[in-house]
């Protein structure tokens, strides 16, 4: 009964529904493309180059010799932390453990004179500003995007339940509880938000591995990510939920007998 | 003769200065068929909505089947009016996108489980054996009246109230419906209808009449 009343009640207000379907997908899309970006830059920039190869490269100190010390393999080598170490044209290509990149960096600069150590990742400097203030602009445009979701979701449900002000007070002289009600109407709800929230993290997990791409170079790893549907979930429940709440107290307001003498 | 099914004592509904319902005193027996009349303003529908569970009185107490609904929890009146009361209105008030059959259901659906069975029955038994899958907006006012008395009998409470269940409708379907409601009667449903219309209300055991929120009795028919 229940099932037959919500889809009967959802094609009847498809387009009431349309403007929290799209709320929530925005909310849910712009969110998830945050995670999603997030999750995909962290992984790419956090990792050294390469599983197995060098991870770190030590060369002449800028303003000082041209070339590196003899003795400075040999040095090297000795240094804590050092799996492996091999020397190039002009460089020594380093191994280390992967967990202590930066500690044997500076051990190996303050052990070996005239030299740099730099940890190799897959994104330059430059790219990381770039990607730290992406997620920043990402983060602006998701907040408010939750917030304008939270507001028009509200004020739709607001009128949609005004709209249906003599059916929940015919529901209530029926008999039905005002949480009874709120259960038809969260059922409604939560099936425009679960297809929207759907919809908006697909969309905004392909913005995020877009995005990921273009800036940090293509990547491995899956088309969805964890941190993507957590969060595009959460937004869809807590713009859901705060509706709800607000339905909730309205039914529990509403005088039955003034709604249907028409008042 | 008959025990009380409705006994009202004292009681007043005031809506700030206004006395909707003033000091009233009134029974209404198991089975029987009261007519409520009076002129606009007079309290009818306002003692309706007391005795549905849907008002409360400010002072005095109404009891219906030995429990007083002014003790009542909110939780507790929903149940009372799931368990005890059946609802006929004027303006028939259907869910527009349930069809018939599922608006009858939608009161079996509070009370218990839903039978479709029984729904279809009670459908059969006011004529709309062969409307059952309309929608109310592809009925006639009087079969959505009718209806809406099936919804209102579905669950079987001994106390039907019905709030000037004719007043929308044409002659002929107004008889169709008085002679629904007179069926209801003689099955043993406590009947108390709220109109405006001198030969609707001849057609009820007794009728009361109210002024000004008080009684003016007068007894029409077989008196009590």
């Amino acid at each position: 009964m229940i099932v037959r009343m919500v889809l009967a009640s959802l094609r009847r207000r498809f387009r009431q529904l349309a403007l929290i379907l799209v709320a929530v997908l925005v909310a849910a899309g712009t969110v998830s493309t945050l995670a999603g970006f997030s999750a995909r830059s962290r992984d790419r920039m956090g990792s050294s180059l390469a599983a197995f190869g060098p991870n770190l490269t030590i060369r002449p100190q800028v303003g000082g010799p041209e070339s590196l010390p003899v003795a400075a393999l040999e040095r090297v080598r000795k240094v804590p932390g050092v799996q492996t170490a091999k020397a190039a044209s002009g460089r020594i290509d380093v191994r280390v453990e992967p967990a202590r990149l930066d500690e044997v960096a500076r051990a190996i600069e303050s052990r070996v004179e005239g030299i740099e150590a730099r940890p190799l990742l897959k994104v330059s400097e430059s790219d990381a500003r770039v990607t730290r203030r992406l997620t920043m602009v990402l983060f602006a445009v998701s907040a408010v995007s939750f917030l304008l979701a939270l507001i028009s979701v509200g004020a739709s449900t607001t009128a949609l339940l005004g709209e249906r002000r003599t059916e929940v007070g015919l529901l209530l002289a029926l008999g039905y509880t005002g949480r009874r009600i709120g259960g038809f109407l969260a059922a409604e709800l939560l099936a425009a938000a679960v297809l929207a929230g759907m919809v908006g993290q697909l969309l905004g997990d392909l913005a995020a591995g877009a995005l990921a791409d273009r800036l940090l170079g293509p990547g491995s790893g899956s088309f969805i990510t964890w941190s993507g549907f957590v969060a595009s979930a959460t937004v869809a429940a807590l713009v859901v939920g705060s509706s709800l709440f607000l339905a909730l107290r309205r039914i529990q307001q509403l005088d039955a007998a003034r709604v249907l003498r028409g008042e | 003769m008959a025990s009380d099914l409705v006994k009202a004592e004292g009681l007043s509904r005031r809506f700030g200065a206004l006395r909707a319902l003033d000091d009233l005193n009134l029974t209404i027996g198991e089975g029987e068929w009261v007519a409520i009349t009076g002129p606009s303003g007079s309290g009818k529908t306002t003692l309706l909505n007391i005795l549905s569970g849907l008002d409360r009185p400010s002072e005095g107490r109404v009891q219906v089947g030995g429990v007083d609904l002014a003790g009542l929890s909110a939780r507790e009146l929903s149940r009372y009016r799931q368990q005890t009361v059946g609802l006929v209105f004027q303006q028939f008030h259907l869910i527009p996108y349930l069809t018939a059959l599922e608006n009858v259901m939608l009161a079996q659906y509070v009370h218990s489980m839903t039978d479709k069975a029984e729904a279809e029955e009670a459908l059969r038994r006011v004529g709309l054996g062969e409307r059952m899958s309309h929608l109310p907006s592809q009925l006639s006012g009087g079969e959505q009246q009718r209806v809406c008395i099936a919804r209102a009998l579905i669950n079987q409470p001994p106390l039907i109230l019905a709030d000037e269940p004719t007043g929308n409708l044409d002659a002929v379907n107004e008889a169709v419906v008085m002679s629904l409601l007179g069926d209801l009667h003689q099955r043993g449903h406590t009947l108390v209808l709220v109109t405006h219309d001198p030969s609707i209300a001849a057609r009820a055991g007794r009728e009361v009449r109210l002024e000004h929120g008080r009684l003016a009795e007068r007894l029409v028919g077989a008196a009590r």
